[in-house]
Formats: C-alpha cells, structure tokens, sequence
C-alpha cells in the first residue's frame, strides 16, 4: 500500500504533454491502458499522477490519429485486455515531440538559471 | 450507411467499456496480491480510478462528433415529447398554423389594399404624376392645371392623361340639398380609369364648355339609387350642384367611388364647365396653384422609366419657361393605386437591386448601354486619328460628386477609357474640354489641334489624352501589353464622358478628363501653388507639351 504522503509529493502532468508520455511509454513495446498508467507512475519514480479521465481519453485520441494501433489480446495474468502499440506514424510523432520536448527544457533551463546558460 | 454506423458505434462503446472493466480488474488483482482485501481492494480500486460512466463518456467523445448527437438527442426528446403529449402537440401545430395564416392574410389584406386601383378602375398600365423636389425630400400629388395642359399636349409616352381634383358639393335632388363628395375631372377621365358608364354617356368635349350645353354632371350609382329612387329617366334629368342647374349625362358602375381613397364621390362634372359655372375660373390659369391629380395610361411598349424621362425633361423645360411658378418642382411618374396619392414618397419605379446599383455606382443595364456608346465614340475618334485601339479596357459610372464643376448637380455621368497605341509622330492628343466648362457638361466638342490646346491650357483646359504610364488603370498587366504593341509609337489613354440628363435622357457627349486625373493635376496645382518653385518645375508639363506636338 502506498504511503499517504506519496500523493502529496506527486505532481501534475503538464498540459499536452501526455501524449508524449504515452507514446514514449509504447516505444519500449505493446501495453494495455492499466500497464501504461503503471509504467508512467513507475518511470516518473511515482512523481506524476495519471488520471484515468485522461489517460483512456488520450489512448483514443492517438489512435484515431493512427500513432498507435490497438488489438485485444490475453494479458500476463490471464486478463482480456487491449493492448495498444506504435505506429510507424507514432515513433514519427514520438521523434517530433521529443525534439520539441528538448527545446523546450533548454529554453526553461535558459530561463530559470540564465548566469549558469550564458558561462556556458 | 445509417445501421452500419450505428452497429460500428455500438460496437465501439461495448468495447470501451470492456477495456474500463479490464482496467479495474487488473487494479483490483493486483491490489489483491499485494495484500488487499477483495472487497477493500475492489473500492480503492473503484476509487483510483474516478467516475467510471465519465471516464466511459469522454472516450466514447473522442470518436463522435457531439454536435450531430446532441441535436438528434434534441430532436429524439422533442419527438418523444410530442408524440407522448397529443393534446400539447396538436395545440402548438394550430398555434403556429394560426400564427402563419392569420400574418399571411393580414400581409395580403394591407398589400391588396395599397397596390390595387379604386373599385371600378379596369384600365391597365396606369401611372400617376406628381411632383417631387430636385433633393427628392418631398413629395406632392398636386399639379397646376396650366402645368396639366402642357404636359397632356406634349407627352408621347403617357397618352389619355387626365385630370381631376376632389370637392366637396351641395347637390339639390328633389325634396331637399345634401352635401356629396364630387370631382371636376376632364372630359377623359372615365375612358383614362375604363370606368364604365350604365347608364347614359361619359363626358364629351362640348361637355366642358358652359356656354354649349350648359352644366353636365354624371352621378354614381349610389346616389341615383338612395336619392334619385332609381328613376328610370336619370339621364336628362336636373340637378342643383352648389346652386347651379346640371343636367345628368350618365351613371357611373355601381363599384366606382373616385378613383383615389376618398370618402366616396358621388358627382362628377367638367372641370372647365365646373368652374366657370362657380365662377372661380381663376384656379385653372394659375400655374402655382397645384391642386389637381393626374393619371394616365401608359402607351404600348413604353416604359415606366420611359415615361418618367420623359416627364422629367417636360418638367425641366416648364421651369425652364416658367421660373417662377415651377420652382423646386420636377414631375415625377409612378405606378397607379387607389392609395397612390397619399402622403408619402412614392416608388418610382425602381427595384430595390437598381437601387442598390445606384447606391454602390455600379452601371445597371441602361447605363451600359451609355457606356457602350461613349466607347464606340472612342473607337471611332481613336481611330480617325491613325490609332489603333487596343479595346475599351474600363467603365464606370461616376456620380453626382463629379470633379467638374457641373451646375446640374442631378446629372449622372457614364464614363469609358479606350486604351490605343499610336504610330510614330501622329498626334496624340485627341479630344480635351474645358475644365470650368458652364455648359453643364452637356456640351459637345469636336477634335483641336495641339495649338488650340496650348491656347486653352492657360484658360484651365485639361487634356485628355496622355501617356498610359500613370494612368487612371495602373495595370502593370496593361502597360506591357500596350507597349508591346507601341510598336515605335506610343499608348494612351482615352475617356469621355456622358451626361445625362434628368431622368436619363442623354444630352450629349462631352470628351473630357476623369475626374481622377483632374483630381490628379488639381492636387499637382495646389502642390504647386504651396511649394517653392524649383528651377526644373514645369518640365513635365513642357514635356507633355512635346509630345502633344
């Protein structure tokens, strides 16, 4: 069971930046719905909290958009489940973000520590 | 198709759905192999995970369009409302039944009333006219007889015109004297409206003069029923009108009741007759005077902006005769209807889309025309001089706010541009007109010479043709094309313009600049006059000068 306290330090996921989760998430192979919240939970070292009000949502949103693909499947613990996995037009996408992700950081970083940017 | 969406969709929800459930199932599992109670690990599961039916609802919104759905969940209640509530449903569909017919037969009710001719009126193409001044501010039915006559003995597109004016008479019939409505009309006043007469005859024209026949006097049906006791010998019979002794002639139809919205007239007598007989003569020689009503009849094949062409030069040229008396008026023709005269402006014939035309100074048909015709003048004047006209390239309408000064401010102008090329050392300037021309711009001029224009220049003449480069069509597209065929020569531009007269008769040609190019040089002069003079200041006129040579 997880301390109550590990809900207070968990942090919102910013706006829009979800998707790039997801996909980043899906790059490493097939999950279903559960197994992706799981996995961002345990990848952000259980910082960000994932809303399933977003997430399932979100799921459907990319594959509409034909970044990722899904199919049913049997899961490790003999569960049906839908297992959702990247398109070629995903990792494509996932590349893009990543690269605006980059930028991003750096123009935060620039912005938040502006001595340290300009030394270096 | 409808049912394979519907299936697809179905298909999708029960799938969303399942993947929810599939969800919670392996939270609460793994819930459970951490430790958890069932039913302690099926709650905070439940709980984690958040409203389940939102959840289920956001995603299926990802793949419907929720516009489309909410209106068919709007028309699916609103059905499900009527078809559960008769009685509710069959109200509302009377109520706006109600609503719709009650407005349509109040609309057709007021529009029959306002455009229909007076009960008994069978004549067709009839036209009113009145008077209206030059700002068209204000409008009155009433014209003089004098002004009457005149129009009557010249109009060619209004024919059988007729005059009337209301009066109120004592009419003694028998046993005692009522008060009626009347009407003087001219002797053709009922063939004009084809009011027919039952019994008797309408007026003839010995009928207007007192001393042939005495006083005439056609009555309505009405009153040879209600007074005269539907007496068999009415025609022949005396009556007394305002103490005179009028014999009646005829008996209108039972419908007619004067042929504008009156209380009903009951009398009808010679104008000139009436008036001689009563002894105020007068009224009927004096031109400011307005006090009578005309309608015609349109002729075969003429319109009703023909008409009123022609009714506005006929008026024109009354004032012009008579100054005086016909001050701030111009005539004015308009559709008939028994409600024609009343207060108000009427419509002059035309539609809301020639209106709006107007409005924005776009040309309407006739005004293409003008213009086609300004443009063969071109042609032709271009060509008479060794040009070789490229086409008629621009046309437009300028309106009232010409840069000419022009006197008749209610003059319209059509405007056309021909774009030539000239072979080497032919003349250049074609046609030019004086600036502060007092003609109106009415006037008509015919080709000069390059020395008559440089006598001219000093006195504001303005030339009119000139090099294309800066032109009032600045085309890029046109230079090349015009100088691609100068050939050695040379391109121009050339503009004429027609005034028109009011109520479009077209009363000249006039080959002068556009008003963008005297606007042009007006502003050039007035730079001029405000900058300090420089020692190449001129230049480009001397150069102008030269090649005009």
């Amino acid at each position: 069971m997880r301390a109550k306290g590990g809900y207070k330090n968990r942090i919102e996921l910013l706006q829009g930046t979800l998707d790039l989760i997801i996909l980043q998430t899906l790059q490493w192979g097939p999950q279903h719905g559960y197994r992706i919240s799981q996995a961002i939970v345990a990848g952000s070292r259980e910082l960000f909290q994932v809303d399933t009000g977003s997430l399932y949502p979100a799921l459907h949103r990319l594959e509409k958009r034909r970044w990722i693909k899904s199919e049913w499947r049997i899961s490790d613990n003999n569960q049906r489940a839908k297992y959702y996995r990247l398109t070629a037009e995903g990792r494509k996408q996932l590349a893009s973000e990543r690269s605006r992700w980059a930028q991003f950081v750096e123009a935060m970083a620039a912005l938040m520590k502006p001595g340290e940017h300009e030394v270096s | 198709m409808d049912w394979l969406s519907r299936l697809s969709r179905r298909r999708r929800d029960d799938e969303i759905t399942e993947e929810i459930e599939s969800h919670l199932r392996m939270a609460i599992q793994d819930r459970m192999e951490r430790g958890e109670e069932a039913e302690q690990a099926r709650l905070a599961a439940q709980r984690e995970f958040g409203n389940v039916a939102l959840v289920t609802d956001a995603t299926r919104r990802i793949w419907t369009s929720t516009t489309v759905e909410t209106f068919l969940q709007d028309v699916r209640f609103g059905s499900h409302i009527l078809w559960h509530s008769p009685g509710l449903s069959a109200t509302a569909i009377i109520l706006v039944a109600l609503v719709i017919g009650g407005n349509t037969t109040i609309y057709s009710m007021v529009h029959g009333l306002l455009t229909s001719p007076a009960s008994g009126v069978t004549a067709e193409r009839l036209v009113c006219i009145g008077q209206i001044s030059p700002d068209s501010s204000r409008f009155g039915p009433f014209t003089s007889y004098p002004n009457y006559l005149d129009y009557a003995a010249q109009s060619t597109t209004v024919r059988q015109l007729a005059a009337w004016l209301d009066e109120r008479l004592t009419i003694g019939v028998g046993d005692g004297n009522y008060a009626v409505s009347g009407a003087p009309v001219t002797v053709g006043f009922f063939e004009t409206f084809g009011v027919r007469i039952v019994k008797g005859r309408a007026f003839r024209d010995e009928d207007d003069r007192l001393e042939h026949a005495g006083l005439v006097a056609v009555i309505s049906d009405r009153l040879w029923r209600e007074r005269l006791e539907n007496a068999a010998d009415v025609v022949g019979r005396t009556i007394v009108i305002n103490g005179r002794a009028a014999t009646v002639v005829g008996v209108a139809t039972p419908r007619f009741q004067g042929a504008n919205l009156t209380p009903g007239e009951d009398v009808w007598l010679p104008i000139t007759a009436f008036h001689e007989a009563v002894g105020s003569r007068k009224i009927l020689s004096d031109r400011r005077q307005a006090s009578i009503l005309i309608a015609g009849q349109l002729a075969p094949g003429v319109s009703l902006r023909q008409a009123q062409s022609e009714f506005a030069a006929l008026s024109a040229q009354l004032r012009a005769a008579y100054p005086d008396d016909n001050k701030d008026r111009r005539a004015v023709v308009f559709d008939y209807s028994v409600t024609a005269f009343l207060p108000g402006k009427p419509r002059v014939g035309r539609s809301g889309r020639e209106q709006s035309r107007r409005r924005r100074g776009r040309p309407g048909p006739d005004r293409r025309d003008a213009n086609d015709d300004v443009a063969a003048r071109h042609r032709d004047r271009a060509r008479a001089h060794g040009c070789d006209v490229v086409d008629v390239f621009r046309r437009r309408v300028a309106g009232r706010r010409s840069a000419r000064p022009v006197r008749h401010h209610h003059l319209q102008h059509a405007t056309a541009y021909a774009r030539f090329r000239h072979p080497p050392g032919a003349g250049r300037v074609i046609a030019a007109s004086p600036a502060r021309s007092r003609s109106g711009g009415v006037s008509t001029h015919r080709d000069r010479s390059p020395d008559w224009f440089r006598s001219q220049r000093g006195r504001g003449c303005h030339f009119q043709a000139r090099p294309v480069r800066g032109c009032a069509n600045g085309s890029p597209h046109l230079h090349r094309r015009l100088h691609a065929a100068g050939g050695g020569g040379g391109a121009g531009i050339l503009s004429a313009r027609l005034a028109r007269g009011p109520g479009e008769c077209y009363r000249g040609v006039e080959a002068g600049m556009t008003h963008r190019l005297f606007r042009a040089q007006r502003r050039h002069r007035v730079e001029a006059r405000r900058a300090p003079r420089r020692p190449d200041a001129g230049r480009h006129r001397h150069h102008d000068e030269e090649r005009s040579d």
